[in-house]
């Protein structure tokens, strides 16, 4: 298992924002103090009490790219038009490099607003020839933040350059869903200040990220080091913060801790600071709690004052600030900054220039709905990491809903079954896990719940005193619930974008479904939600097997596949397997159960199943030989017969999709629950799972026994 | 202790109590949930850190404690006013078998409880014990080493117990009075929080929880479930099967109410009051009567006597019939040092 | 009394029953309709619904009643119970009456 010790540099970086396309241009309105808030014209604000956003300005699109007729092409244009400034500061368009090493990471909280988060990612590394694995992360306006640590993650062995930024678009949906939930402010967005409130924004951004090692040999000078990030979930509430900041203070410790500093070294914080009295104070005492006394020294910005809201661009464009004015030992000041509010940062840099400051280490904070919480620590330069030993995962429970009904003994004969026809039996949430609010739950999070609690049980594990924020929880998905979409767009429909549901619209990001089972299950530990197509549930599992290896603060990660069935949409895909993982050896095992750990895993491009067997037999240190099965299917069969060395009909080839009906996100996870299950049973000394392909990534693990 | 200062600490900035009446008490070991959801008349949705706001009741599903269920890891902390001292360990013991029933300790022979209600109330907490407890949302608690912060309240303010160890409560309140000044800190006691639960519709055992009325007829149908197996679960079914009589209304008046003083349509019986109390803020009498199902709705004219031929009239009313300060405070955005910045609308419904 | 009691009764119950619907469809309060008392509190105790939830709970009403709540007047410290919501919509049509 490979380690976080690689030092991580920006050697490229692009941003397309309402204060100017292209880097230049944003660091010139940052030193002219202009902000890009202004009077939505793209459709009408006459339903709303509201009419500032942050828009890109038309005609500054127009000159650049085709004509353009809806939201989706323009969030593609956006992304396409930062990703190729990126490129091309890096030294790498056109480049003759190994493309099938190059990884992309997607943030977004809407989308093209087609329900297809993965398909942006999926295009645009079409348009841009990448072939490495092309993930979308969805935490609503965390997504960015925790896109450029992924990227960070997948440096260590899944790729050699990845580009990982974000894209959104100030569209009428998302103003419509702002505005119905109180947050928008009559006037231009003031963080720390009055009027409290958010103004909703737009753009894209993305980074170049690549080893410090590889950018000093092709002598790409670097702009900054990305030294470590962290993530957290507040459990709390799904459009409001935890008030006492804890959340977000693990957050930013978990990024602190990752970096290998302590928190005395973090000499600029650029805060989430949508304006909102409830965020900006909650952010507050969160950097009160890492900071101490100390944090009254600390200048703390908001770039929302400037840039607006980007809802998933956030992260990245306002890193990007920060990246900007670092190398001149300035910081982004917070604009329209009439007055103290209370319970707000001490020194807010209050201006409208950037201000000189001495510091080598910032942090950069989102958070998004549903308690995502996202903190990246970025460095003048990189350093030398102390060397930590990965730690090996091991598989600890196992929980499912599908077909074969909530009983893992019925999973293991379905699978087996080729006469398994069944959808999946209706259950009680409350026999699954008691003393759980069922109100509003859509479906897509009962089985999420559903599945998490089983797979605790399973694990014999509860999650109390002090392991509750130590435990995670990682969702693979690639649709939003049909329930609560329907009924947003339904209230759209019928009262007007003036009266939509704000119950519904907080259900509308991907990643809402994580956030209730995080409350349900008081698991206060890193969240990510991602997506890439088919597959997305054994991407989730691999996340969580990164965090678990890298991250000390972490005991526990939950990793979940997801689907909910639309028959409107002749989607009738739906199931959820979770998988409950830790440091191999942290939790005793019920007895009866042979140890599984997950031995080896690969992540790769869509079209590059070989690369992801070889990163997983390479990282497992066994020879394909020692599989005995393997489970999930393969777009290309031929490969695996190439890699075995033998016809694979030889090897059984085992897949859950008929439990699920389809192969979206909780399939692969299913697969891999089956093959668990044989390891652990003592059937099969080792397992292989494979699963997504195109249009986004391949995966593939192993699985084995364990002796300690 | 004079009410009506009391009550204007309480309305407008913060006042302070021992709450002698709570009883508190802990359940713990496996048996704790078991035990504690067979007790409480309520679907237990409850997390670390949560309360729910409930009732015990008996056999005949009539009310003897209202009662505040919190969840601290596994274990269940009850903080309860009972209808007659002594009623809740009575209804414990004869209602929970020994053998199947969790540790249960009496939390008053080691700790004492301090409660604090006010509009501002959450701004002198969090000047004492840290800023963590300014965002506290409603129904739940925070520990703080050995002090236990719940967030309940019946006054219709923000409101406070804070449970300390017998030893610590001394200093508590000192520290409490000393960050005080600022905020105009008074006294209360259980008299003025009565009468602001009168005029806030809150339950109040010791009145018409003794009026051998169910929680159907007192409107208190949010505190529990119809579809649950508790104690006096089936005497409930049945009332409900049949039909409830009378339902717990609102009441003001210009002249004196007493407490069961009859409440006459005309001249046909209409029902009969079962708390009274006169209104500082309003300036006259606010009563709660069961009425009959017919009178039972506000905006009408009736009257109440306590002897023949002195009818007093009285008007039905929606409650809450206070304007409370609370709604209009914000902790992320407000202090009381600054608060004649907020617009309060005025206090009097 | 300018009307009679039986209709002004009939009347507050009809709203009030549109009310609960719109408290179990809308807002997913998982009650039956007569288990939701008339002056139990919507917000923090009773029903204990949050600040999102009042935002729909007042968007429905004007789309339901017609009545126009959120400019003006806080919703939140106007709808503070189902016969809060019933006397404000008896009195906007009271005031659309008379003018």
């Amino acid at each position: 298992m490979s380690s976080r010790n690689a030092e991580v540099v920006v050697t490229g970086a692009g941003a397309v924002s309402a204060i100017g396309i292209g880097c230049g241009p944003l660091l010139s309105s940052l030193d002219e103090g202009r902000d890009g808030i202004r009077p939505i014209t793209r459709f009408s604000t006459h339903p709303f009490s509201v009419n500032l956003g942050a828009t890109v300005p038309d005609d500054w699109l127009r000159g650049l790219s085709p004509q353009y007729s809806s939201d989706s092409d323009l969030c593609f244009d956006f992304a396409r038009i930062a990703l190729t400034e990126a490129l091309w500061q890096a030294g790498l368009e056109g480049d003759g490099r190994d493309q099938f090493k190059t990884a992309l990471v997607v943030g977004t909280s809407l989308g093209d607003l087609k329900n297809q988060h993965h398909r942006l990612a999926s295009r645009l590394a079409g348009h841009f020839g990448f072939k490495g694995p092309a993930i979308t992360i969805s935490t609503a306006c965390s997504s960015s933040n925790n896109a450029i640590g992924l990227a960070r993650d997948l440096l260590d062995g899944f790729a050699d350059v990845v580009v990982a930024g974000g894209a959104d678009v100030l569209s009428l949906e998302a103003f419509a869903g702002f505005h119905a939930l109180g947050v928008l402010s009559p006037a231009k967005c003031a963080p720390f200040s009055r009027p409290a409130g958010t103004t909703l924004g737009e753009g894209a951004g993305f980074l170049v990220l690549e080893r410090a090692a590889d950018a000093a040999c092709r002598g790409a000078p670097p702009l900054a080091a990305v030294s470590g990030y962290g993530l957290s979930a507040d459990a709390f509430h799904e459009t409001s913060p935890d008030p006492s900041g804890g959340g977000v203070a693990r957050a930013i410790q978990m990024a602190i801790l990752d970096a290998g500093l302590a928190p005395g070294e973090i000499g600029y914080v650029n805060a989430h600071g949508s304006g909102t009295a409830n965020n900006d104070a909650v952010e507050w005492l969160a950097l009160q709690r890492v900071f101490g006394a100390g944090a009254g020294g600390i200048p703390v910005s908001s770039s929302k004052g400037h840039l607006g809201h980007c809802q998933g661009a956030a992260g990245v464009l306002e890193a990007l600030c920060v990246l900007l004015l670092m190398p001149r030992q300035s910081v982004p000041p917070t604009l329209h900054h009439r007055g103290v509010r209370p319970r707000c940062p001490e020194d807010p840099v209050a201006s409208d220039r950037p201000r000189p400051h001495p510091y080598r280490h910032a942090a950069c904070l989102n958070s998004g709905f549903g308690g995502a919480n996202a903190a990246l620590i970025l460095s003048t330069s990189s350093s030398p990491r102390p060397v930590r030993a990965a730690r090996p995962v091991e598989i600890m429970g196992l929980g499912a809903v599908a077909g074969h009904g909530l009983n893992l003994s019925e999973l293991g004969k379905a699978i087996e079954d080729p006469e398994f026809d069944q959808p999946m039996p209706a259950y009680e949430i409350d026999r699954v896990i008691p003393n759980v609010d069922p109100r509003g739950l859509d479906p897509a999070t009962r089985h999420l719940i559903a599945a998490a609690a089983l797979a605790l049980g399973d694990a014999g594990i509860a999650v109390r005193g002090p392991l509750k924020e130590r435990a995670g929880l990682v969702i693979g998905t690639t649709r939003l619930s049909s329930q609560s979409a329907g009924e947003f767009y339904r209230s759209i429909a019928e009262r007007g974008p003036g009266s939509c549901s704000p119950l519904a619209f907080a259900r509308i990001t991907l990643n809402a479904p994580a956030g209730s089972c995080s409350k349900a299950l008081m698991l206060k530990g890193p969240t990510s939600t991602l997506t890439s197509g088919p597959g997305s549930g054994l991407g989730a599992v691999l996340y969580a097997a990164t965090m678990i290896a890298n991250w000390e603060s972490v005991d526990l990660v939950l990793a979940a596949g997801v689907d909910e069935a639309d028959s409107s949409a002749g989607g009738l895909t739906e199931g959820a397997g979770c998988i409950a993982l830790a440091p191999a050896g942290k939790f005793p095992v019920p007895p009866g159960r042979e140890r599984a750990v997950l031995a080896g895993f690969g992540i790769a491009g869509p079209e590059d199943l070989s690369a992801a067997l070889g990163q997983a037999f390479a990282m497992a240190g066994i020879l394909p030989d020692s599989v005995d099965l393997i489970f999930g299917s393969a777009d290309d069969k031929s490969v695996l017969e190439h890699f075995f060395g033998r016809p694979s009909q030889k090897l059984p080839r085992l897949s859950c999709r008929k439990l699920c009906r389809g192969d979206e996100a909780a399939t692969s996870a299913l697969d891999f629950i089956a093959a668990a299950l044989v390891i652990r049973s003592g059937e099969s000394r080792a397992a292989l799972v494979v699963g997504g392909g195109r249009p986004c990534a391949t995966y593939a693990a192993i699985l084995t026994g364990w002796r300690s | 202790m004079a009410l009506e200062p009391a009550i204007e600490a309480i309305r407008s900035s913060v006042a302070l109590r021992p709450a002698g009446e709570l009883v508190c008490l802990e359940f713990s070991g496996p048996l704790a949930f078991e035990t504690v959801d067979r007790l409480c008349p309520i679907e237990l949705y409850l997390r670390h850190g949560q309360m729910q706001h409930t009732l015990l009741l008996d056999d005949d599903a009539l009310p003897v404690a209202d009662l505040y269920v919190a969840c601290h890891e596994e274990d269940f902390i009850f903080l309860a006013e009972e209808r007659e001292p002594g009623a809740i360990m009575s209804h414990l013991r004869s209602h929970l078998p020994a053998a199947r029933r969790a540790e249960v300790k009496d939390l008053r022979a080691t700790h004492g409880v301090i409660a604090l209600d006010g509009p501002f109330a959450w701004e002198l907490l969090g000047a004492v014990v840290g800023p963590e407890i300014i965002g506290l949302p409603y129904l739940t608690f925070a520990r703080l080493d050995s002090l236990f912060c719940f967030r309940g309240g019946k006054t219709g303010e923000f409101g406070y117990y804070l449970m300390a160890p017998l030893t610590e409560t001394g200093e508590l309140e000192a520290r409490l009075v000393e960050a005080g000044g600022p905020f105009d800190l008074g006294r209360s006691d259980l008299a003025a929080v009565e009468q602001c639960s009168l005029e806030n519709f809150f339950f109040n055992i010791r009145r018409e929880g003794r009026s051998k009325a169910t929680p159907l007829e007192l409107q208190l149908q949010w505190r529990i479930s119809h579809h649950k197996d508790f104690v006096g679960s089936q005497a409930l079914k049945k009332r409900r099967e049949r039909g409830i009589e009378h339902r717990l209304t609102c009441l003001t008046s210009r002249e004196e109410v007493g407490a069961d003083d009859p409440v006459f349509a005309g001249p046909d019986l209409a029902g009969c009051v079962v708390n009274a109390g006169f209104s500082f803020a309003r300036g006259e009498w606010v009563a709660l009567a069961l009425l009959d199902l017919h009178h039972a709705y506000p905006g009408l004219d009736l009257s109440c006597g306590g002897e023949p031929g002195l009818p007093r009239p009285v008007r039905t009313v929606t409650p809450p019939v206070i304007n409370n300060r609370s709604l209009h405070v914000s902790p992320q955005a407000h202090a009381y040092a600054t608060r004649s910045e907020i617009r309060f609308p005025p206090l009097v419904v | 009394m300018e009307i009679p009691l039986e209709s002004y009764t009939q009347r507050r119950e009809e709203l009030l029953s549109r009310v609960r619907k719109i408290l179990i469809d809308r807002l997913h309060v998982r009650r039956a309709p007569d288990e939701i008392d008339p002056d139990t509190s919507l917000f923090l105790s009773g029903l204990g619904l949050d600040s999102v939830d009042m935002v729909e709970l007042v968007i429905a009403c004007e789309a339901e009643f017609g009545v126009r709540i959120r400019s003006g007047t806080a919703g939140r410290a106007r709808l503070r119970t189902l016969n809060n919501v019933v006397d404000f919509v008896i009195s906007e049509e009271e005031k659309s009456r008379g003018a």
